[in-house]
């Protein structure tokens, strides 16, 4: 007897569930609907682009270069580059004069008007930097300036000789074991020119021989780009989100309220779909865009970050944010339960360029929206 | 020899009782999970639940003037002067339910759970006793499912099936310990004083068959403790033939108030998080009032007609519950009971029968108006018929009471579901002389 009572517990299991009854529930229980929420501020933001690296994280190229930008009006980058002996140098070397010596960079990215040349001043840094806390609002002092180069638009190697001078003054610095310690790299300014050009990594090198025929080479360690452009949108209702820029965009969404009263948030699709400006530009002018965009969740105090996700650019020009991560800042936020005050759009460091989107803020025009999966709890 | 008998026995007795209290005790854990029961239970605080007796149960869920040497019947404090055994006794029932309205295919569900559970003993046989009883208060078990499907981007066609979940589960239980005494030959009194706890759990959640979706669930629990005391009165009526009683009952149950304290929290298959801050309140418990009747026009047959009035129309809360919200009007009304039965035992007064003749037969019907309903305008009603048998065991005093309930609750029609149920009820009825002082010599 007790084991048919077991055995009829057990069966408990195996039921069927029905909707019989769900009329009787209805009017306490939320539909799942889909909520169209847009931003109810899309302003400039402090957030300042990271834009030094070194071989292994970080920016991947020193930016250096002026261009009068149609629409965002005069940029200018000032590039930094350093160097390490690529490997330990012979004796013929070491023990002998340097009589020559030349940068020979790795031009990989062009910004502006490919025709034209740039000029700039090449000079010493005096002091040790540190490329992790370089972006482009740092301040760097420069040393002595070195020489006047300039350089055409052109992708490929190109190589600047360093000066007699320079090459006396640093000969033993160059021979000496200690090298790294006591070269501080070069800052590069410009001075003319329609163009913003990147020296990357790779290939790029600082050469010095002592004797013909025996070359040898430092290689390219840290890079910085210092660039200024101006912040003041190209028209009432836009910002600017520029890569390498000392501003970013701040995004704040209407996370509780009439818009998204307490919910169940199950999904969140967040795209971003910038202005086409390419029309302000005239032919020639290349303007190679960021293909990927980040976003981070950002307490008040800045203190408190969460990277959400770092997307490419859809087939349909589109960023698309979709991940349970995004949905989790929502849900919490919803609640009450976060610290969240911001969403910051960037650009991820290993992307060193200066290209721009113009972002519309106005409520009419925004072009971000979070499409927002959620079930009213009340 | 017969010091060691009663030893002996005592053991057996301490064993079997820890064993049906561990079988009732994971049931009563097992009942608190379990959530698929009738809709209704979702309503107030939960479907409220009686449960006298075995024999009672068997005979229209009714027996308050019910009083013999093999069952006791705690729920009337009165009765509890007329022991002569300890006793102890559960019951455990297994519940199926198909359900039904209109526009709907039937759905049908299945649960198990604790009718209860008693310790009765004489502290002088027929004269005082004392009892203790557990025994489910009210109910919540409930669970609904409804597929529905969300386009989450409506720049494409694409769309994600969801399933919708709301369930319930929980209750209230009765814990309650009262002394019955006997003021003179034909009249009894009673006194018991119960604890009432419990935890009563709603949960909503959405599931998606997709791995971009999040699950999520919003439980909120309303955890409630209170007191509150009943009074108890039996009568045997005098001036009838020889063979022929007629017993009448009655208790009252005094209203009450219970503290309570509700938290809500949102889980998904990661973690849980508590939303808001705890808030504390109370909900009042009706008075009621019961009354019954038991008639033997001979020993072999016994008749019983009861009725059970609560007066939940009353009842007022801190906290919203289905039906009863904070503000407007609740859709509560008061509760009302009418059970009658019949018990044909034909061993009765004959204690060396066969053993077919020990067995005892019980049929009965009742119909039970609830006090919470979705409706403002509408009362629901359960019909029911009821039978069993008790069969003897081996030990004297010890029967295993068989029970099955056949009813129907509610209509189809204005929105509401008809619930048809089916229920089992497996019961336990331990009886031995303990704390029997052995003469010397």
């Amino acid at each position: 007897m007790v084991a048919l009572m077991v055995g009829l517990l057990i069966m408990t299991g195996c039921d069927d569930p029905t909707n019989v009854g769900q009329g009787l529930l209805d009017s306490q229980a939320g539909e799942t609907r889909v909520i169209t929420l847009q931003p109810n501020s899309v302003t400039a933001g402090d957030r300042s682009d990271p834009t030094g690296g070194n071989a292994a994280s970080g920016a991947v190229m020193s930016l250096m270069g002026v261009v009068d930008d149609p629409v965002r009006g005069r940029m200018s980058s000032q590039g930094l580059i350093d160097f390490v002996p690529s490997n330990q140098f012979g004796a013929d070397f070491l023990n002998a004069s340097v009589d020559w010596a030349e940068l020979s960079l790795n031009l990989d990215y062009r910004y502006g008007d490919t025709t034209s040349v740039v000029q700039f001043d090449l000079y010493e840094v005096p002091a040790d930097w540190q490329s992790v806390a370089i972006n482009a609002g740092s301040v760097i002092a420069l040393g002595s300036k070195i020489d006047s180069y300039e350089v055409a638009a052109k992708e490929g190697l190109t190589s600047f000789v360093l000066p007699e001078a320079w090459i006396q003054e640093y000969d033993t610095i160059l021979r000496d074991g200690s090298f790294s310690d006591l070269f501080h790299g070069f800052a590069m300014v410009p001075t003319d020119g329609q163009a913003i050009v990147g020296f990357r990594f790779s290939e790029s090198t600082l050469r010095a021989s002592a004797t013909p025929g025996d070359t040898v080479a430092f290689a390219l360690s840290k890079v910085g780009s210092l660039t200024s452009m101006p912040d003041s949108p190209p028209s009432s209702g836009r910002v600017f989100l520029g890569d390498g820029s000392a501003r970013g965009v701040d995004v704040r969404f209407p996370l509780q309220g009439e818009e998204l009263a307490e919910s169940l948030i199950h999904r969140v699709i967040l795209s971003l779909e910038i202005d086409n400006i390419s029309s302000s530009y005239p032919a020639g002018f290349l303007r190679p865009l960021p293909a990927v965009i980040g976003l981070e969740a950002v307490s008040e105090d800045g203190e408190s970050r969460l990277e959400i996700a770092e997307v490419a650019v859809n087939t349909e020009g589109r960023f698309v944010m979709d991940n349970t991560t995004l949905t989790n800042v929502f849900q919490s936020a919803n609640l009450g339960k976060s610290v969240l005050d911001r969403f910051e759009l960037y650009f991820p460091t290993d992307q060193s360029g200066v290209g721009f989107f113009v972002l519309p803020t106005t409520a009419n025009e925004l072009a971000i929206e979070a499409l927002v999966t959620a079930t009213p709890i009340n | 020899m017969k010091h060691t008998s009663i030893i002996s026995r005592g053991r057996s007795v301490v064993v079997l009782a820890g064993m049906l209290l561990a079988i009732l005790t994971a049931d009563l854990s097992f009942a608190q999970n379990s959530n698929d029961g009738s809709v209704y239970t979702r309503f107030g605080l939960g479907q409220r639940q009686t449960w006298l007796s075995a024999k009672g149960q068997a005979m229209g869920g009714g027996g308050l003037a019910l009083s013999s040497s093999l069952y006791a019947n705690p729920q009337n404090p009165a009765s509890l002067s007329d022991q002569i055994l300890t006793r102890f006794a559960g019951g455990l029932t297994y519940e199926s339910i198909t359900t039904e309205a209109d526009g709907f295919d039937p759905g049908t569900l299945a649960s198990g759970m604790l009718s209860g559970v008693h310790l009765t003993f004489p502290l002088r046989i027929n004269k005082l006793g004392l009892g203790f009883s557990m025994s489910p208060y009210t109910r919540v078990s409930y669970r609904i499912q409804d597929l529905g499907a969300v386009a989450p981007d409506p720049s494409s066609q694409e769309t994600s099936a969801l399933i919708k979940e709301f369930n319930g589960n929980g209750g209230l239980y009765q814990l309650s310990s009262g002394v019955g005494y006997r003021l003179s030959p034909r009249l009894s009194a009673g006194a018991s004083l119960n604890f009432i706890f419990g935890i009563l759990e709603e949960a909503r959640s959405t599931f998606f068959n997709d791995a971009r979706f999040v699950d999520r669930t919003v439980r909120e629990s309303t955890r409630l403790r209170g007191a509150s005391a009943t009074l108890g009165a039996r009568f045997i009526v005098p001036g009838l033939p020889e063979g022929m009683g007629l017993v009448v009952a009655s208790t009252f149950t005094l209203p009450t108030t219970l503290d309570g304290e509700r938290s809500s929290a949102l889980t998904t298959s990661v973690g849980r998080d508590t939303l808001g801050t705890t808030t504390n309140g109370d909900v009042s418990l009706p008075m009621g009032f019961s009354a019954g009747i038991a008639f033997q026009p001979e020993r072999r047959w016994t008749v019983l007609a009861d009725v059970t009035w609560e007066e939940w129309s009353s009842l007022e809360s801190d906290f919203s519950l289905p039906g009863v919200p904070l503000t407007g009007t609740n859709t509560l009304s008061d509760r009302l009971r009418v059970s009658s039965g019949l018990e044909f035992w034909p061993g009765s007064g004959r204690p060396f029968a066969s053993y077919r003749s020990m067995i005892a037969y019980r049929v009965g019907a009742y119909t039970d108006r609830a006090y919470a309903s979705p409706l403002a305008n509408e009362t629901i009603r359960s019909v029911g018929i009821t039978g069993g048998l008790s069969i003897p065991s081996l030990i004297p005093g010890t029967t295993i009471d068989l029970n099955i309930d056949v009813g129907q609750r509610g209509q189809t029609g204005n929105g509401l579901v008809k619930d048809r149920y089916l229920r089992f009820g497996l019961n336990i009825n331990f009886g031995e002389r303990w704390f029997d002082r052995l003469p010397l010599g």
